[in-house]
């Protein structure tokens, strides 16, 4: 089917780049589609924190110039993309969305800002989060927080909820995440887009506001996996300013795009996919998707991961903590309002002594190991990101349910999130897929493929949101 | 004659002495909601000796 010019702001990364590149699009009307889409839903779903509108028009004015001279700075020239605003970026406030840092304007780009940036793309702005990257929502927060642009009364969980909501409302087609415990792949499967956290190492996180030193991963949120595999394309790479930057080489992305599911083998650890309680909804979900890999000639075979108990125990005596070594000289400067949530998310954590902490990463190698010797026998393990769809937002959320994703921080596999289908209500439910570290390629060709086989694209929220 | 035991000390004077060891206030917090999710922590945390055990016993078997 041809791409729809009459509706910009659908185009995929792909799509809008060989009409810019033929000539029938501009990157200002594509910019401005983009923006008409900010405008319509902005106001429901606080997708931002600082949208930057005369800077994307002039950026894509510049775009538009540098195509008529013929420059082509490659698949980004002249598309409209977001960062999460624990990015930081030269000159443009990176609040963190805390009241601490609503002045603070950063003199260097961080190194993904930087390669986005170079590669032409143009700046939406950035894009709202939960306070410093945590992951529960409060609401004494200075900037409101992002609705869910499926049902406005829903998550936008982990913290990449305002990436989430701009790509599922189609103000852009790339926008950047972070995930220490599952804050990109929860507002993925949450807002029915495809989420990607790529194997600890892969993508600098240099000038990104950390977390948890260890598990902190910079990813991206997209609207299908071949903008997933052009995103990856641009951010990944050796930085050295990031002393946990892997110095391997950086693959073709796209090289599996299309090759199908014939011959692949997915490994299903049912015991892991049940968790705490999988609804019946996803389970039958889960087992569709199952189907149709079998049907698309994949093998589908049993496999054992670590159990889920052992995962849950090493990421309490590993995240907290490593969070609160890294906020603790704020928490010492800062003992009013303004680091409130900090300390309740934080504090509790000086209840993890250094020996459970210690024991925790002993027992975070045979983790890792026993995820590694599974995956020797399969080329990718299915499971879950949630338990079903969207949940009501509670003012104490309960996170139980998101249970399967931060076991692939502790590891550091790349771990893929891409929406399947909708529930009775309409509302997106999405599977995840892990694969052998560093090989990202071959996680996006079986997503790929899954993805044409659940023939979601071109499925969204509808405009106005349901409340 | 039976030594008298010890006083156990409570999840919130524990919370207290773990700030004043690392240097931090509870601030605007409820201290008492707080000392919950302390005592939660720690024992979600102390699992993971058992979780160790386990593991370091499927490998040695």
């Amino acid at each position: 089917m041809s791409p729809d010019l009459s509706d910009p702001a659908s185009l995929s990364i792909a799509e809008a780049g060989a009409a810019l590149r033929s000539g029938a699009l501009s990157s200002v009307a594509l910019t401005e589609a983009a923006l008409a889409q900010i405008e319509a839903w902005e106001d429901a779903v606080h997708a931002f924190i600082t949208p930057t509108p005369e800077l994307a028009l002039a950026r894509a004015a510049q775009a538009d110039a540098e195509r008529a001279a013929g420059i082509d700075l490659g698949p980004l020239h002249g598309i409209p993309y977001g960062l999460k605003d624990i990015y930081d970026t030269a000159g443009l406030r990176t609040t963190c969305a805390s009241a601490l840092m609503a002045d603070h304007i950063p003199q260097a780009d961080s190194h993904v800002a930087e390669a986005l940036a170079r590669a032409g793309g143009v700046l939406m702005g950035k894009l709202n989060t939960y306070e410093f990257a945590m992951g529960d929502r409060f609401d004494e927060v200075p900037f409101p927080p992002a609705n869910n642009p499926w049902k406005l009364d829903r998550v936008t969980p982990g913290s990449s909820s305002g990436s989430g909501v701009a790509i599922a409302t189609q103000m852009m087609r790339l926008a950047t995440g972070s995930d220490t415990g599952g804050s990109i792949r929860l507002p993925a499967s949450c807002c029915g887009t495809v989420g990607l956290k790529p194997t600890f190492g892969r993508v600098s996180r240099s000038g990104v506001h950390p977390f948890s030193e260890s598990c902190d991963h910079a990813g991206l949120l997209t609207g299908d996996i071949t903008d997933m595999a052009i995103g990856m394309q641009l951010i990944s790479g050796h930085d050295p300013a990031d002393p946990f930057s892997a110095d391997v080489p950086v693959p073709d992305f796209r090289a599996g795009l299309g090759q199908g599911l014939a011959g692949l083998r997915i490994g299903i650890d049912r015991a892991f996919v049940e968790g705490p309680g999988l609804g019946d909804v996803m389970w039958a979900e889960f087992d569709r998707v199952t189907r149709l890999l079998r049907a698309e000639g994949a093998e589908v075979v049993d496999v054992t991961l670590p159990p889920a108990a052992h995962f849950s125990a090493c990421g309490a005596a590993t995240i907290g903590v490593e969070g609160l070594a890294t906020h603790a000289a704020r928490l010492r400067r800062h003992t009013g309002p303004e680091t409130r949530n900090i300390r309740r998310y934080f504090l509790p954590a000086l209840g993890v002594t250094a020996l459970d902490y210690l024991e925790a990463q002993r027992l975070r190698a045979r983790l890792r190991a026993g995820v590694d010797a599974a995956l020797q026998q399969v080329d990718a393990i299915l499971c879950v990101t949630t338990d079903g769809s969207a949940v009501p937002y509670l003012p104490m959320p309960d996170m139980s349910t998101f249970g399967r994703t931060g076991a692939f921080n502790l590891t550091g596999h790349p771990a893929l999130t891409l929406p399947t289908g909708l529930d009775p209500e309409g509302l997106p439910l999405s599977v995840q897929l892990v694969g052998r570290a560093f090989e990202e390629p071959l996680l996006l060709r079986i997503g790929h493929g899954l993805e044409a086989a659940c023939g979601w694209r071109g499925t969204g929220p509808v405009y106005p949101p349901r409340a | 004659m039976t030594a008298p035991s010890d006083p156990v000390p409570t999840a919130e004077a524990e919370l207290a002495a773990a700030l004043e060891r690392a240097g931090l206030v509870p601030g605007p917090s409820s201290f008492p909601a707080m000392a919950a999710a302390f005592d939660t922590r720690r024992q979600r945390a102390s699992a993971v000796h058992a979780a160790l055990d386990a593991s370091e016993g499927e490998t040695s078997a």
